[in-house]
């Protein structure tokens, strides 16, 4: 059985998910508004979503962030009710107070209490702003209090839960106590829908109530009750008595009917959230299967039984559609990633007083969740260099005959087996002549040295490199781009660069869709079997004795006149065995160039896992090991 | 959540204490079920239950429904807590509570 309260720690839990889900998703819809400040919208987005966080948070027993988020709620509300424009000032606070958010939510979850009187200022600012007093711990409830409003109506509501109602985590005598706080209220339960016991699925809610309610909040008030009720029940609220000494009365309400009908059991929830542990699981041992599955296609190859054979083919056919799956459910679009930097360059340009457009593309483009989770730091330092470095102050580039406002671009596309993903900006470009003189300076290269621009863009992530006059707090500290290359690299992608004087730089990051599972191509050496990612091979071609002799005994081989060097697995990794008189050459493509390996034989593609060693061999360069089918190598 | 089922030689009794949820909707109807098997007067204990929801509620509504269908009676011995007594009435259920003393 289990813990009672585990049901309300889950809740919470998942409240704490939902709203740092809806934080991200409220900051983007804030610098929206700051570029198009009528948007209604917009405006009614946030307000929406600031709404969800407080009523979940009362919900769940997170009453200092419900109160504090009621603050900002209200000056969106008086946005929504024109009595308040959209400011940048406004969008500021919203953004302050929405980072205070998260801190409090932080809090929560164990880590450092938030600074109460950053809280504290935010309102106060707030204050000043919508002339409204603000509540730092005010009860949520409190403006629906029947004193607020001052006249009492009475409503008649029918709620009737759906089927699902009480699986979402819904009590609905919490919300018939919540109904209370409004007013008086007058409950009849309709208990004709409960079954016999042998019939009754416990976690269905069959009673249904009538209420009478009678309050001086307003309709919205009550709706509010149920906001996240709605697609979970039948709810009619209709008033029955207007005040009489009301002059110039409201119109009578109709009634009004949200959500689905109680009886219509056909809806579903259209997504889930499962935590990513669970999900890493599911992947890890998909990665399982396919080993196993290729160990029993090998013994089913040596088997000659057909029976074997034909079973080995059916579970190889199905493991591949169970790997393609959840790779699948493990890819993410890129929009989210993307979304965040927006507030990056919201701040950035406000400290670094530059005008700075966002611009996006490709945002639907997926990426592996584990490479998604690992791009926001290079992505990060590349957009502080492209904003520090590489945009010009308003008045340079108007001198420079451009438009005040830089644009930065983001995009995404799909090449292959690969997603490329762009940070451009239309600013100075990178000054080759200024980075290779640091580079002098600093002992990388020779005064003499040539090299190619592309060989100069290299030399930016170089440790410690950077061309910056002034440390400052965006960057310039030449510690970003030796970072976004390391990760890069560990992720098993590649980064580009190109950049035109006066036009701007556009940093191009190749990575790979997925890194748990990938198409590989098994070889053999001796009795060692290495397989090597098949997105890195060009192309397969022999290598006789005599080619080995016309090279004069050096590693390379010609192929089609270009001279690739080589290395021979056998003698790589000491590996005992005749050389023959026909290998293989796998002419493959690196970041570095092409090279090739010359192995004894080819076997064909081979589905390879890809797992961590741990953290015990993060220093080993080279591993030969015999795992279940392959020898496999990393460095 | 504890629940027991004593069977004495006159009543059958259900002694449920603490917290009733939606977790412990399944167990709790899956005893009572067993409880409302024999023929023998059913008394519920709630002295000792701290809090319910809905689907407690309602659980035992079925089987006051059921019970009172075949001509059997279900009591609440001793008086439920003032916490119990409260969800009931919050919940519009009172005279439910009232037709089982």
């Amino acid at each position: 059985m289990s813990q009672p309260n585990s049901n309300i720690e889950k809740y919470k839990l998942a409240f704490q998910e939902e709203a740092r889900d809806l934080l991200v998703e409220l900051e983007a819809t804030l610098l929206q508004l700051n570029e198009d400040r009528t948007s209604i919208e917009l405006v009614g987005q946030a307000f929406r979503a600031l709404h969800t966080i407080k009523g979940s948070g009362a919900m769940f027993g997170f009453t200092v962030i419900a109160a504090f988020t009621h603050n900002i709620e209200n000056a969106f509300d008086e946005v929504r009710n024109e009595n308040l424009a959209v400011t940048a000032d406004l969008v500021d606070l919203a953004l302050a107070g929405l980072d205070h958010i998260k801190a409090l939510l932080d809090e929560a979850t164990g880590s450092d209490p938030a600074d109460p009187a950053v809280g504290a200022a935010i309102l106060a600012k707030l204050e000043k702003l919508t002339g409204t007093s603000a509540h730092f711990a005010a009860p949520v409830e409190s403006t629906s209090s029947p004193a607020a409003a001052g006249i009492t109506r009475t409503w008649r509501i029918h709620f009737a839960p759906g089927p699902d109602l009480l699986t979402n985590g819904t009590d609905p005598l919490l919300l018939l106590d919540e109904l209370r706080q409004l007013g008086a209220l007058d409950v009849t339960a309709d208990t004709t829908a409960i079954p016999a016991l042998a019939d009754l699925d416990p976690h269905r809610c069959y009673i249904a109530w009538d209420l009478i309610l009678a309050t001086a909040s307003p309709a919205e008030a009550i709706r509010d009750i149920f906001i996240f009720v709605e697609d979970a029940c039948n709810l009619t609220i209709e008033p029955v008595v207007a005040a009489p000494a009301l002059a110039s009365a409201p119109p009578v309400e109709e009634p009004r009917t949200f959500g689905r009908r109680a009886d219509d059991s056909t809806g579903s929830a259209a997504n889930i959230r499962v935590p990513t542990l669970k999900l890493d699981q599911f992947v890890d041992l998909v990665g399982e299967l396919v080993t196993v599955q290729a160990r029993l296609a090998q013994i089913a190859s040596h088997s000659e039984d057909p029976e074997i054979e034909s079973i080995s083919e059916e579970v190889e056919r199905l493991t591949s559609a169970l790997r393609e799956n959840s790779m699948s459910i493990r890819m993410l679009p890129i929009r989210a990633t993307f979304d965040r930097f927006r507030r990056l360059i919201h701040d950035l340009a406000s400290d670094l007083h530059k005008e700075v457009e966002l611009s996006i593309e490709g945002a639907e483009t997926e990426l592996d969740k584990t490479v998604l989770d690992q791009l926001n730091d290079p992505l990060m330092h590349l957009i502080r260099n492209s904003m520090d470095h590489g945009i010009e102050a308003p008045e340079q580039r108007l001198v420079a005959g451009k438009t005040a406002a830089a644009t930065v671009h983001l995009s995404a596309r799909y090449s292959g087996a690969s997603v490329l993903i762009t940070v451009s900006d239309d600013g100075r470009g990178i000054d080759t002549a200024a980075v290779r003189q640091r580079a002098i300076e600093r002992g990388i290269i020779t005064a003499d040295a040539q090299l190619s621009d592309r060989d100069i863009f290299a030399l930016i992530f170089e440790p410690g490199f950077s061309t910056a006059q002034q440390i400052t707090d965006i960057s310039g500290r030449g510690v970003g781009m030796d970072v976004v290359r390391r990760r890069i690299e560990s992720l098993r992608g590649s980064i580009d660069i190109a950049s035109t004087p006066n036009s701007g730089t556009a940093v191009t990051l190749r990575l790979p869709l997925t890194l748990a599972i990938i198409d590989g191509l098994l070889v053999t050496v001796g009795e060692a079997s290495f397989v090597l990612p098949l997105s890195n091979i060009l192309e397969c071609i022999e290598l006789t004795r005599h080619d080995i002799q016309s090279a004069n005994g050096k590693h390379v081989v010609n192929v089609r006149g270009e001279i690739i060097p080589y290395i021979r697995l056998k003698d790589f990794f000491h590996i005992d065995t005749p050389q023959r008189d026909r290998e293989q050459v796998l002419i493959v493509t690196t970041d570095h160039g092409r090279f090739g390996f010359v192995v004894d034989e080819v076997l064909g593609d081979h589905q390879t896992v890809i797992k961590n060693l741990g953290r015990f061999y993060k220093d080993v360069q080279v591993v030969l090991a015999p795992p279940s089918s392959a020898v496999e190598a990393w460095h | 959540m504890e629940i027991s089922l004593e069977q004495g030689d006159a009543t059958a009794t259900v002694r449920i204490t603490g917290d009733v949820s939606i977790d412990h909707a399944s167990d709790l109807r899956q005893l009572l079920l067993q409880a409302v098997a024999s023929d023998q007067p059913l008394l519920i204990n709630l002295e000792q239950t701290t809090s319910v929801d809905v689907t407690a509620l309602q659980i035992l509504c079925s089987v006051q429904h059921g019970l009172s269908a075949n001509g059997r009676a279900l009591a609440f011995h001793p008086a439920v807590s003032a916490p119990i007594a409260a969800a009931f009435a919050g919940a519009g259920l009172d005279s439910f509570l009232a037709a089982t003393k």
